[in-house]
């Protein structure tokens, strides 16, 4: 013993395993992935914000040109504009609606739940075309705006709170979930009037949730091109003013600024969210009793009314798209007719744009699900290793403080540099997927990761245990048990690489057009319809993925009930 | 693994999307209507075998642009379908390879780079057009202008859509007729009144002609094949040469400098000249660079070459960078939608 | 590693055969009998600056059952996680069967471990489940379906080898857990916490169940506990901890009869605890009354001290000789707890209270009732002196 004594002493330092080995490794790539897919990119981006055109820094001279320029200033003050309205208007629709749904005994919950979802599978572009044909100056409802145009800031408002509003929805229902109903018993019983309950135990209890919902829809506005881009005519907002000066005066540097500019209200964002939502789960403690609301006919069918109209306008908003793109030339013959959707004939890549949209999608699908999964896993599972682990977890955390737009711009800026060795995949469906990815990686992550967590933390410990290497638990268990959640992130990836706009308007090809951008340029060239038609088609497209979901989902869980009971 | 599979695929992917167009493969930049490209296409490949021609297309402006911001990097093998400005800019920069191409004295003379060998070649003129709805029109009690001075009169304010000369090449060569016909200062003054009058600048030059075709505006400032082509579609629309003339500019074809598929390239631009490619540009456009193949346009009056101002294209192509700063310095941004 | 039975042997089915290979394997680790199977020196666990172990050591022999009791948090899961190789520890070392294992990854290391999770793979039948660690170290089929069953023969659940571990109660998964972790013939059983998340019924079978599996088998085993009747059921040895270190290392009976702290004696059953001063090595004041101690505890007249008895320990004086440690004292409020009666003595021209056990035969002979003053005897042997905590004085 006493041998051993002056070594004992000495810090132990673990042999590593293949295992620990491999995993490192893997840990390391998803970070160069991550790299590659958001850092780098958005570093390209600042850096280029401080050049001139021949790439000697200059400081801080385009930003003052920037704010010099009276039209990008008025556009910064739109912009603002626009997403606080939006904001307040989405947040309070949203909260409305998810009261309705969690609080009260409405009747047609489901129904209700399903149509709110419906903005998800389209492009933004969608609400603000179905808003053309809605209130334009041929609209069949322009009357209900009493001489106002819906071009312009309206239109734009409404365009906007149609596809922020299930974002918001998710939030502030999330919020409501999670409820402790012995604070409502408690108040009860002191004899509280339901409007002071409201106030002091309903408000504060989803405060936080609120929060997170106004920033999230507010970076979401003011980052949106879709919307202002085919309803805001005149009415210029920086979102749009980045694609004009990038795609049409290819002025990069200024385009870089503008990016600048709208990162700036995305970072803030991102930080007060992940504050908001800490405090949110904070405030559920273990032991909440789940809130199951009583039924109270007036509330309930108030609500009902409420969300009636609502839902009403969700699927108007979508019903006209359809009409307008089955009518043979409207508003003068209404006939219905397939002619719309004769793509191509038209701008913006004809049904070759479609098929890159599936391809690119189901490739999002399967590389992101496998990349992000895999990573989830790794960055749960591999031990020690701490500093590398934190710092890529960082990573996967950071496209939610990009919004697609500054994405997108960044790549070019990445990719399109000659000397970048990558500088091949220009021009290709590699950096669509590849940008797609990175854009929608970080909620896919957080699903991933919730699933694992909530898996037994030993498996590894155990198999390491009994000799089996890691990947084949991984492969045989983990992978099975979360299968769920993986065909969850496959959908996610696929609908929104099917929907996205933003982040790829900058990075198609003519090889690699793609359905969304195809809607975004027939809009441009006046073929409204033939875009409704097609916006139409990835509505289709995504609604399709999600109910193959929701039975493969279905059909999993009933084969795997067997183990699954909890 | 796992993992190294999924990077593996990653760059496999990468690798096999990256390959650099094959030789018999040109990119070609143009701003033609997506309607036109498949059928220049098809008998361009069809008297090519072996060559393939991959579109970028986007509205003139962004394609002018998209070329001098790849200067040092140039991406197309050959511009095709854009306005001549556009070209005697790039020319400026010295992107532009000469090439003689064959059958070029077929052309009617004018309508080539006077350069020799030329640095580009003319493919077929368009002119600006008005696009009216007769049916809006006489909802809101309406006539059809008949000149440029009609369009500004009180009674129109908010009924005209006009594309952005910044990115349509549409838009510029009215400006730029308006400033030739008239002088810089009226020209301008014009367009001060005028502006009062738009609803909307519009990225393309066909919006503004199918938005009237739609009845979504009353008139659109546009250009004459987009007209014919609406008016053809049934859209009940008056196709309006304003009678103080009108602007045109002339669709071109080039080689880039910097291709490295001068044969195919050099193909193209033979088949750009050919009779065949003027026979297809006749469907389209009353006037082509061959003379005696062009057709009257079933509803665009026929006399429309004579209709054409005086055009100076040096000046044009000299002038658009200042034109195009002072044009959205003085409308661009500002404008709050009228309605 | 000639100890350990190899993983190509067939496993017997039959429990002689059983012992008589944990005889066997006895006997092979005989030629050195001082050296122990698991030896644990200067082990210390710091997160950040919280030592979660202080310099633990600790040997195990071969095919011995040791308990790690202890208060949540005082580190025994910290210290079975280092003897696995999980949280490697900051120093110190550990030697299984000769080898130096203190650096080497889990994989690395030789032994099963059960979980209070379990963490059975819901998705794989429970034979799957069972060979999941003979599928991946390449045997035939056949092979690992012989091992399989044979494994969950020996925990009693062969019927059960195509169900999914959801569809088993909690003491079955236990037992599925028990197989998996055996199956390879592990040289060392861990298990953490392996019966808290059972009811009082089922645990009380399954520890019977468990001790019985070691002791045929012969595996060395540390099971980590904070339950005292566990650990004192199931152990060879005990070993308690608080706050990172081991209080004291011993059999059962040593730790309930002769706790070597006050916190052991706190810790492990009920015990009175009686502020006092030294008057010599064998005399201690407590509350005015004068009792004589048996075991000498070093410190000097006049010290602080506290003294232990556990209430089954006070006895009713029988005669009437004037035995050290008589005292008169008044039956408080009697309770009846199950088998025998809980009370609280006052004990005359004192002020001292003590807690007293006396079973339904002495009540019954005495006549014991509330109120009634009887002679009892704190026996001198029986008696735990322990220095006061610095901090306590
Ligand atoms: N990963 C960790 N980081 C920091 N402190 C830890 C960690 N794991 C355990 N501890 C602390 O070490 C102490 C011992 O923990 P543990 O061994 O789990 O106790 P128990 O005896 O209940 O099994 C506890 O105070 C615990 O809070
Ligand atoms: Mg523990």
């Amino acid at each position: 013993m006493t041998a051993v004594a002056p070594t004992a002493l000495a810090p132990v330092r673990q042999k590593l395993s293949a295992d620990e080995v491999l995993m490192r490794i893997g840990v390391v790539l998803v970070g160069c992935f991550l790299l590659l897919a958001v850092v780098l990119p958005i570093w390209a981006l600042l850096k280029k914000a401080f050049e001139d055109k021949s790439g000697n820094f200059v400081g801080l001279a385009n930003i003052e040109q920037f704010f010099a320029t009276p039209s990008l200033a008025t556009s910064a003050m739109n912009s603002v504009f626009i997403a606080l309205v939006s904001t307040v208007l989405c947040v309070g629709l949203a909260f409305v609606y998810a009261y309705g749904l969690m609080r009260t005994c409405l009747p047609g919950r489901g129904f209700f739940r399903i149509v709110s979802q419906i903005p998800l599978l389209a492009p933004s572009l969608l609400p603000a075309i179905s808003l053309v044909y809605l209130f334009g100056n041929q609209g069949f409802a322009t009357w209900l705006l009493f001489g106002h145009s819906i071009y312009g800031p309206i239109g734009i408002v409404i365009g906007e709170v149609f596809w922020t509003f299930p974002h918001a929805l998710i939030i502030v229902t999330t919020a409501l979930a999670i409820a402790d109903a012995r604070h409502f018993e408690a108040a009860q019983s002191l004899k509280a009037s339901e409007w002071r309950i409201f106030m002091t135990v309903t408000l504060p209890g989803i405060r936080y949730g609120l929060i997170s919902a106004t920033f999230v829809v507010f970076v979401l506005v003011i980052t949106d091109f879709g919307v202002p881009k085919v309803i805001g005519e005149q009415y210029n907002v920086l979102a749009t003013d980045i694609y004009k000066q990038v795609i049409g005066q290819q002025n990069f540097q200024m385009g870089a600024v503008v990016g600048l500019v709208l990162l700036t209200p995305a970072v803030i964002a991102f930080f007060i969210d992940r504050i908001a939502q800490r405090r949110q789960t904070a405030l559920l403690s273990a032991r909440a009793v789940p809130l199951i609301p009583k039924p109270n006919k007036t509330v309930d069918w108030a609500f009902f009314a409420i969300c009636s109209v609502i839902a009403a306008m969700i699927i108007i908003v979508l019903a006209v798209a359809f009409i307008a793109s089955i009518a043979k030339f409207w508003p003068y013959d209404l006939t219905p007719s397939l002619k719309n959707y004769n793509f191509d004939m038209m701008d913006g890549g004809g049904w070759e744009s479609y098929r890159n949209s599936l391809t690119m999608s189901a490739l999002t699908a399967v590389i992101g699900t496998a990349v992000i999964f895999t990573g989830a896993y790794l960055l749960e599972k591999t031990t020690r290793f701490s500093a590398p682990r934190s710092i890529v977890r960082f990573l996967t955390l950071l496209p939610l403080a990009v919004p697609g737009l500054v994405l997108g711009l960044g790549f070019i800026f990445f990719f399109n540099d000659k000397d970048n060795p990558l500088n091949f995949i220009y021009g290709t469906m590699a950096i669509l997927v590849l940008c797609t990815i990175g854009h929608f990686y970080s909620v896919a992550h957080l699903t991933a990761t919730t699933a694992l967590k909530q898996i037994d933390p030993e498996f590894e410990t155990v198999s390491s245990s009994l000799k089996v290497p890691i990947y084949k638990t991984f492969l045989f268990v983990t992978l099975p048990v979360c299968l769920p959640a993986v065909l969850e992130i496959a959908m996610y990836l696929f609908v929104n690489a099917m929907t996205t706009v933003s982040a790829v308007v900058f990075l198609y090809s003519p090889k690699t057009t793609l359905a969304s951008i195809a809607v975004l340029n027939m809009d441009d060239a006046g073929d409204v319809a033939p875009a409704a038609a097609m916006a139409i088609m990835i509505f289709m497209t995504s609604a399709v993925v999600r109910i193959l979901y929701t039975i493969a989902t279905g059909s999993f869980l009933r084969r795997a009930q067997a183990w699954r009971r909890r | 693994m796992r993992r190294f599979s999924t990077s593996a695929t990653l760059f496999g992917l990468a690798l096999a999307c990256a390959v650099p167009a094959a030789a018999g493969e040109l990119t070609v930049y143009t701003a033609l209507e997506a309607d036109q490209l498949k059928a220049y296409k098809e008998a361009f490949e069809a008297a090519n075998p072996g060559t393939t021609i991959n579109w970028v297309r986007d509205s003139t402006g962004i394609v002018t642009a998209k070329l001098l911001a790849e200067k040092d990097n140039p991406q197309a093998d050959v511009v095709l379908g854009l306005a001549a400005t556009s070209l005697m800019l790039l020319d400026k920069e010295g992107m532009l390879m000469g090439y003689e191409p064959k059958g070029i004295q077929a052309l009617t003379a004018t309508y080539r780079d006077p350069a020799n060998p030329p640095k580009w070649v003319g493919m077929d003129v368009w002119s600006s057009a008005l696009c009216f709805n007769t049916v809006e029109g006489g909802k809101k009690g309406l006539t059809a202008p008949q000149s440029w001075a009609d369009l500004i009169k009180p009674e129109y304010a908010g009924q005209i859509t006009m594309p952005n000369p910044a990115s349509s090449g549409t838009g510029y060569l009215m400006v730029s007729a308006w400033l030739q016909l008239m002088g810089e200062e009226k020209g301008w003054a014009y367009m001060d009144a005028l502006h009062n009058n738009i609803a909307a600048y519009t990225h393309s030059g066909s919006k503004p002609c199918k938005q009237a075709a739609a009845g979504e505006y009353t008139m659109g400032l546009s250009f004459e094949y987009r007209a014919n082509k609406s008016k053809q579609d049934g859209a009940p629309l008056d196709v309006i040469l304003p009678s103080e003339g009108v602007g045109w500019d002339m669709e071109a074809a080039s080689i880039l400098a910097t291709t490295k598929n001068v044969e195919d390239a050099k193909k193209l631009l033979d088949w750009s000249v050919s009779k065949e490619a003027n026979e297809l540009y006749a469907k389209s456009y009353a006037i082509v660079a061959m003379p005696g193949i062009a057709k009257p346009l079933e509803f665009v009056p026929a006399d429309i070459e004579q209709r054409l101002i005086k055009n100076d294209f040096a000046w044009a192509a000299a002038n658009r960078d200042r034109i195009l700063a002072e044009w959205s310095k003085r409308y661009d941004g500002k404008s709050e939608p009228k309605s | 590693m000639a100890v350990r039975i190899s993983a190509t042997r067939t496993f017997s089915s039959t429990c002689r055969a059983e012992v008589a290979l944990s005889r066997a394997k006895a006997e092979e680790a005989k030629p050195r009998p001082q050296q122990p199977y698991l030896s644990i020196r200067n082990l210390t666990k710091r997160f950040e600056k919280f030592a979660a172990l202080d310099n633990v050591d600790l040997d195990i022999a071969e095919g011995e059952f040791v308990s790690i009791l202890g208060p949540s948090g005082c580190g025994k899961t910290t210290l079975l996680r280092a003897v696995a190789g999980l949280d490697v520890q900051t120093s110190g070392t550990v030697h299984q069967a000769g080898r130096d294992i203190s650096n080497l990854p889990v994989s690395g290391r030789d032994f099963g471990i059960v979980f209070q999770s379990y963490a059975l793979f819901p998705n794989l039948t429970i034979a799957a489940n069972v060979g999941y660690g003979l599928t991946s170290a390449g045997y035939k089929r056949q092979e690992i379906e012989k091992r399989v069953t044979e494994l969950l023969n020996l925990v009693g659940l062969a019927d059960q080898a195509k169900k999914y571990p959801a569809q088993l109660s909690g003491g079955q998964q236990q037992r599925v857990a028990l197989a998996r972790a055996l199956a390879l013939s592990p040289g060392l059983l861990l298990l953490d916490e392996p019966l808290s998340a059972l009811d009082a019924r089922v645990r009380a079978r399954l520890r019977g169940e468990i001790r019985d599996l070691q002791r045929r088998l012969g595996i060395t085993t540390i099971m980590v506990t904070h339950d005292q009747e566990e650990a004192l059921t199931m152990s060879d040895r005990v070993v308690v901890m608080s706050k990172g270190r081991i209080e004291q290392i011993g059999t059962p009976d040593e730790i309930y009869g002769r706790p070597a702290s006050a916190f052991v004696a706190d810790f492990v059953g009920r015990m009175n605890f009686i502020p006092g001063n030294l008057l010599s090595d064998s005399m201690v004041e407590v509350k005015g009354a004068k009792l004589d101690f048996a075991e000498p505890v070093g410190l000097g007249r006049g010290s602080a001290v506290t003294v232990c008895i556990r209430p089954e320990d006070v006895v009713l004086h029988r005669g009437n000789g004037s035995d050290p440690n008589r005292l008169d004292a008044q039956i408080g409020v009697m309770e009846f707890v199950g088998n025998h009666f809980s009370t609280v003595l006052h004990a005359e021209n004192t002020n001292l209270n003590i807690s007293a056990d006396f079973s339904m035969n002495d009540v019954r002979e005495f006549g014991l009732a509330s109120g009634k003053t009887v002679p009892i005897r704190l026996p001198p042997d029986r008696l735990r002196v322990f220095p006061n905590p610095p901090s306590e004085a």
